[in-house]
């Protein structure tokens, strides 16, 4: 198959891989600052709190991109999905720079104080997510709907070792306040990462409406939470 | 057929279709809600000599509603359209097979009055045809040929129909100016105008502002827009982004035969066919 409009898709091609450079860019921000948090690294969460201006800058520059293809080429059809598809990702991607941001102010406030507990499940979450992220922009590159699957599975797992967490720390906190203030702290750090798979979840989405045309939200069979689980019914979200 | 009077009872209230409502075109977020059909294509084929121009077409034309025909140079568009009210009988050689139904009537029918049938469904052409004659004479040209004698009647029919061209305004201090005097987008407007002074139920539209700037043809498209409450349109265009702004309906013909049928936004943003994909998205191979 040829195209007649070879500028065109020369663009579309362009505006894939600006995707995955930011894609891969915000990826490298989490897995930085998940670092800075873990080795108690200030060095490594100001440079994460740096790059969060790059990452704005990426966005603007495909939003661009994406505006001038609208304005001056008329895509249809696949073109089209594939256009709207990038400009509601690059949404998703920023907020994942925006919670690696956070989660790096986080790594410099708690640096030097050791942690009341080794931290497992917050590195084991955060290589989760950003597996999601990493496939869910492969998935939209490879056209890969079991990828998109996979990644929506994966962020029922995240959801479940959020949960989990969560549970362990309030108990730990019951026991012990003097720990709130960082266990505070560590909850906000899994709450973003758990926010960051549903962003992901979000770019598998929209790689499935680029795919097939359907706008559906993939469906994620509801589990029960852990209280759900130790009382036998659902119970108000923790606030 | 229809005698004129009869046609002009029928219209008050204005063309309820005699067929029954056909199902929803569309499937997934692009279902559009029932419509009667006011035109049926039914198992059309349409030979020009031995070369076969259409093949099994069938499509419904919603009542009061745009339905544009694209699809690639040569794929038969102007042909099904020039069907619709038997402009392929000045065809020689020209052959068709199959039913078209206006209402309920098959307009192939032997006892068909074809003069009626193009007053009932008329066509705009690609180039502004006015006759030369001044431009009441062009509207007024229709009623005259229907017996329309009195002068007051037909200067309400000319008003009227020269402001539902939304062309009044610009010619009615200068109604006496020959129709070929005025600038290319007007002309095309009185024709309009002429056409819609005999009431037609459809109108047909062959590329109507290809020869057209871009002012006067979006001009045009706000006219269509404003047409299809009252009068069905079928549009040929070769501007696929022409039938995208105007369009309920698409109808991709390909090769002859109407590969794609649904409401213009599932056409345009998740083509079911890939053939209409690549078609749009100008691939080809």
């Amino acid at each position: 198959m040829t195209t007649l409009r070879s500028a065109f898709a020369a663009e579309m091609e362009n505006l894939e891989k600006q995707l995955l450079r930011m894609g891969s860019f915000v990826e490298n921000m989490l897995a930085t600052a998940t670092r800075a948090l873990v080795e108690q690294n200030d060095a490594l969460a100001n440079e994460v709190i740096l790059r969060d201006d790059i990452a704005d800058e990426m966005d603007l520059n495909i939003e661009h991109a994406c505006m001038r293809l609208l304005a001056l080429q008329q895509p249809v059809a696949k073109d089209l999905r594939t256009i709207g598809t990038a400009l509601k990702i690059i949404t998703d991607l920023e907020r994942i720079g925006d919670y690696s941001v956070d989660i790096a102010r986080m790594a410099k406030r708690l640096s030097g104080q050791p942690y009341f507990k080794p931290l497992e499940d917050i590195p084991r979450m955060s290589q989760m997510v950003q597996s999601m992220v990493r496939n869910a922009l492969r998935a939209f590159v490879d056209r890969d709907l079991n990828l998109v699957r996979q990644v929506c599975e994966k962020d029922q797992e995240v959801d479940d070792v959020w949960h989990a967490l969560l549970e362990e720390i309030l108990e730990r906190m019951e026991q012990d306040p003097k720990i709130i203030r960082q266990a505070v702290a560590l909850l906000l750090v899994a709450r973003y990462l758990e926010r960051i798979g549903d962003h992901a979840t979000n770019v598998a989405e929209r790689v499935h409406y680029t795919e097939t045309g359907q706008l559906v939200q993939i469906a994620r069979p509801h589990r029960p939470r852990l209280a759900e689980r130790e009382s036998g019914g659902p119970s108000p979200p923790p606030s | 057929m229809q005698s004129v009077s009869e046609q002009r009872e029928n219209q008050s209230p204005p063309r309820t279709t005699d067929k029954p409502a056909v199902g929803s075109v569309g499937s997934g977020r692009w279902v559009l809600p029932p419509a009667p059909a006011r035109m049926q294509v039914i198992g059309l084929n349409l030979y020009y000599g031995s070369n076969q121009v259409l093949r099994n077409v069938n499509l419904d034309i919603r009542d009061r509603e745009i339905t544009a025909i694209i699809g690639p140079s040569g794929s038969g568009k102007s042909a099904l359209l020039w069907c619709l009210n038997r402009l392929n009988d000045l065809v020689p050689a020209a052959r068709v097979e199959g039913k078209v139904l206006l209402g309920s009537e098959d307009i192939y029918a032997p006892d068909v009055e074809v003069a009626l049938l193009r007053q009932r469904v008329g066509m705009v052409f690609q180039q502004p045809n006015p006759f030369t004659m001044s431009v009441f004479d062009n509207v007024a040209y229709g009623p005259r040929q229907h017996g329309i004698k009195d002068r007051r009647r037909l200067e309400e029919i000319v008003e009227e129909s020269l402001r539902k061209a939304a062309l009044w305004d610009e010619v009615k201090d200068m109604l006496d100016l020959a129709g070929t005097s005025l600038s290319g987008g007007q002309q095309q407007r009185l024709c309009i105008a002429r056409l819609l002074a005999v009431e037609p139920e459809v109108i047909l539209m062959d590329e109507p502002v290809s020869a057209l700037d871009p002012i006067s043809a979006y001009k045009i498209e706000e006219l269509m827009l404003q047409l299809c409450n009252s009068y069905t349109i079928v549009l040929v265009t070769r501007n696929m982004f022409q039938a995208s702004r105007v369009a309920t309906t698409t109808a991709v013909l390909m090769g002859g035969e109407v590969i794609e049928y649904g409401p213009t936004e599932q056409i345009f943003e998740s083509p079911r066919d890939e053939r209409t994909d690549n078609y749009i998205r100008g691939r080809v191979g």
